[in-house]
């Protein structure tokens, strides 16, 4: 099953126009790990906002499961970003009144399903090494916990695909790399389809693909395990 | 949202209790200065009005010019007077009165009426003598008209109607006159007749020109005593709202030659300084609305800049452009809502040590209204500003673009 589907994505930014994206077409199925790598202003984090409706294109159109994300009304679109998306940024975005558990829950309260989603919650909190922040409050903690608790958030609906940002970026190594091995294990046991943006060829060579833009093209779309090869998509 | 709004506002203490304060402030201050102001207003009218009358029938004085005339020495001619008539005839008594009865028996907003006759004489004791006014009155439908039996410190009102010559005094010019109670006075008419009146009630209402110019006797003895056997000076007339006076004195003044007048027409200074204090009141609502306004625009403007990247991940998660309205104009509705309800209670117990405080004069103490419209106001007026002032931040908060945050923080 298609996860993702990008036809010929397209986005200018200013006047005069500045192409950020050049008709940027792939697809990603469904339980993909896929790393989208470049360098400073290749375009890879404005795909990422345009991949995932918080951006709209120039032109072209991106299908999420089947749904065009642009042209869903409203309500369908932040229902849809509740439950079936999540998304991780560099900066962790906490909001700073509630403790890590509240902040974790935030995507439940909108429908009123706080109580039900609490164990899954506190299994996070269990799981990503939080348990001893579960009442702290963000600035309580340090940022590689306040990093994964806003992991912990993004997954809390069990999203079928999970949008980072160079989640890794303000992280020390440690920390960086807990945050992916929390990666790496959503989308294997949960088969949770994720598209990283990162610039760390480390982490992007553990992911199970990898997108490769330049000047707002992809220069190279490659399994992991072609990657010795040099195969291209 | 509502549970975010309010972390919001209890993790910023410091804002909230500030705003907060603000609030019951204003809410406070509008309560105490409306509270003083129609206090002060209702006990002019109450003062006014159930001791006179809501409204005053009495014979209107025709002035005599040349149109008095027209028509009567010469018909159909012009008349070019050498020396032209002028002069006022003074009508000292109402020639309908059984009409006006009957008019106002018909009247639905009556409540009651009562006749009187009023003359101007001269209270003397030894060698004391002062100018008075002297009102004849029927006790048993005057008491209807107006509440100045509850101004009566000695004596009753029936007092007056239990004889001849007994008269009811204010204190103050009892004491002027020399006099004591159950003592008598010497009544000098125009016409230099002398009657003697004995006082046997006093009455008190705080207003020093009635106090000390107004004297009640019954309608009878003061018809023998000015020698105006069957005359009726004027009808006073109490409706069932004090508010219809005006009114329904102008419809009746057009339908009579009399004098209809009510307690507010014949007190045009009152007046004016009645409307005059609306007024103020009015302009210190507006500007308490406005301070309270500008309080919590100004801090929700700043926390909506300061929480803009949460407005951001709140927007990716799926919360919608209403809900992060809700969030900002909900803090604003509670801080109202609370602001509002404390206030009413601060301003209700300012409202009852204001009231404690002795004055030497009218009531003795500060007159307060305790009107339950002016609890209801104050706390509308803070509940609406500060609703009115959250929407705006609020709005900008709902229009803010999610991915111009995150570029902006990146």
């Amino acid at each position: 099953m298609i996860a993702i589907e990008c036809t010929g994505l397209v986005k200018n930014f200013g006047d005069p126009p500045t192409e950020v994206l050049r008709s940027v077409s792939f697809r990603v199925k469904k339980g993909e790990f896929v790393a989208i790598t470049g360098r400073s202003g290749s375009g890879k984090s404005t795909l990422l906002y345009v991949m995932s409706g918080l951006d709209n294109p120039t032109a072209g159109e991106v299908r999420l499961l089947g749904e065009n994300i642009h042209t869903l009304d409203k309500k369908r679109l932040h229902r849809f970003r509740n439950l079936r998306m999540g998304f991780v940024f560099q900066f962790h975005y906490l909001i700073p009144e509630l403790t890590a558990l509240d902040n974790i829950l935030m995507p439940a309260r909108k429908y009123g399903v706080e109580k039900e989603k609490l164990p899954r919650a506190l299994d996070f909190l269990a799981g990503f090494e939080l348990e001893h922040c579960t009442g702290k409050y963000p600035s309580q903690m340090s940022g590689g916990e306040q990093q994964r608790v806003a992991v912990a958030r993004a997954l809390l609906m069990e999203p079928d695909i999970l949008f980072a940002d160079e989640p890794t970026g303000n992280l020390d190594s440690v920390n960086g790399e807990k945050v992916l091995s929390i990666f790496e294990k959503i989308n294997r046991e949960r088969r949770t389809t994720i598209l990283l943006v990162t610039h760390e060829k480390d982490f992007a060579a553990r992911a199970g693909r990898e997108i490769h833009l330049m000047d707002g093209k992809i220069v190279y779309d490659r399994a992991q395990s072609d990657a010795r090869a040099g195969a291209v998509r | 949202m509502l549970y975010l709004a309010i972390r919001h506002l209890v993790n910023r203490p410091h804002q909230t209790v500030l705003t907060f304060i603000g609030l019951i402030l204003g809410a406070a201050g509008y309560i105490v200065f409306s509270g003083l102001q129609i206090g002060y207003s209702d006990y002019v009218v109450d003062r006014l009005v159930n001791v006179d009358a809501y409204v005053r029938i009495s014979p209107r004085d025709s002035i005599i010019d040349e149109e008095t005339f027209k028509d009567i020495f010469f018909p159909g001619t012009a008349v070019r007077w050498i020396s032209p008539p002028s002069g006022r005839v003074y009508n000292s008594y109402l020639s309908n009165v059984q009409g006006w009865f009957e008019r106002l028996k018909a009247e639905k907003d009556v409540v009651a009426y009562s006749p009187q006759l009023i003359r101007e004489v001269i209270f003397s004791n030894g060698k004391f003598s002062y100018p008075v006014r002297l009102v004849g009155i029927n006790t048993a439908t005057q008491r209807r008209v107006t509440n100045m039996e509850r101004d009566i410190v000695e004596g009753t009102l029936d007092d007056v109607s239990r004889g001849d010559s007994l008269v009811l005094i204010g204190r103050d010019l009892m004491k002027r006159l020399g006099a004591r109670r159950h003592g008598t006075v010497n009544v000098i008419n125009p016409d230099g007749t002398v009657f003697q009146a004995k006082i046997v009630s006093v009455y008190h209402t705080g207003i020093k020109e009635i106090d000390y110019r107004f004297v009640y006797s019954s309608l009878s003895t003061v018809q023998k005593i000015t020698r105006s056997p069957g005359e009726i000076s004027s009808i006073v007339v109490r409706l069932a709202d004090v508010n219809a006076s005006a009114e329904t004195a102008t419809r009746w003044q057009r339908l009579s030659s009399d004098k209809v007048e009510s307690w507010d027409q014949s007190k045009e200074d009152i007046r004016v300084t009645l409307k005059t204090q609306g007024i103020v009141r009015n302009a210190t609502t507006f500007t308490i609305m406005l301070i309270i306004a500008f309080g919590i625009y100004n801090i929700l403007n700043m926390v909506v800049n300061q929480k803009k990247r949460e407005i951001a991940i709140l927007r990716s998660l799926g919360y919608s452009e209403g809900e992060t309205i809700f969030l900002f104009l909900v803090q604003g509705m509670i801080l109202g809502l609370g602001g509002g309800l404390f206030g009413m209670l601060v301003g209700g117990i300012a409202c009852h040590y204001i009231e404690q405080i002795r004055i030497g004069v009218g009531a003795g103490h500060m007159p307060m209204s305790w009107d339950y419209a002016i609890y209801l106001k104050a706390f509308s007026i803070v509940l609406v500003s500060s609703v009115i002032a959250s929407f705006l931040p609020a709005r900008n908060a709902g229009r803010l673009s999610p991915i111009e945050i995150i570029r902006w923080s990146a």
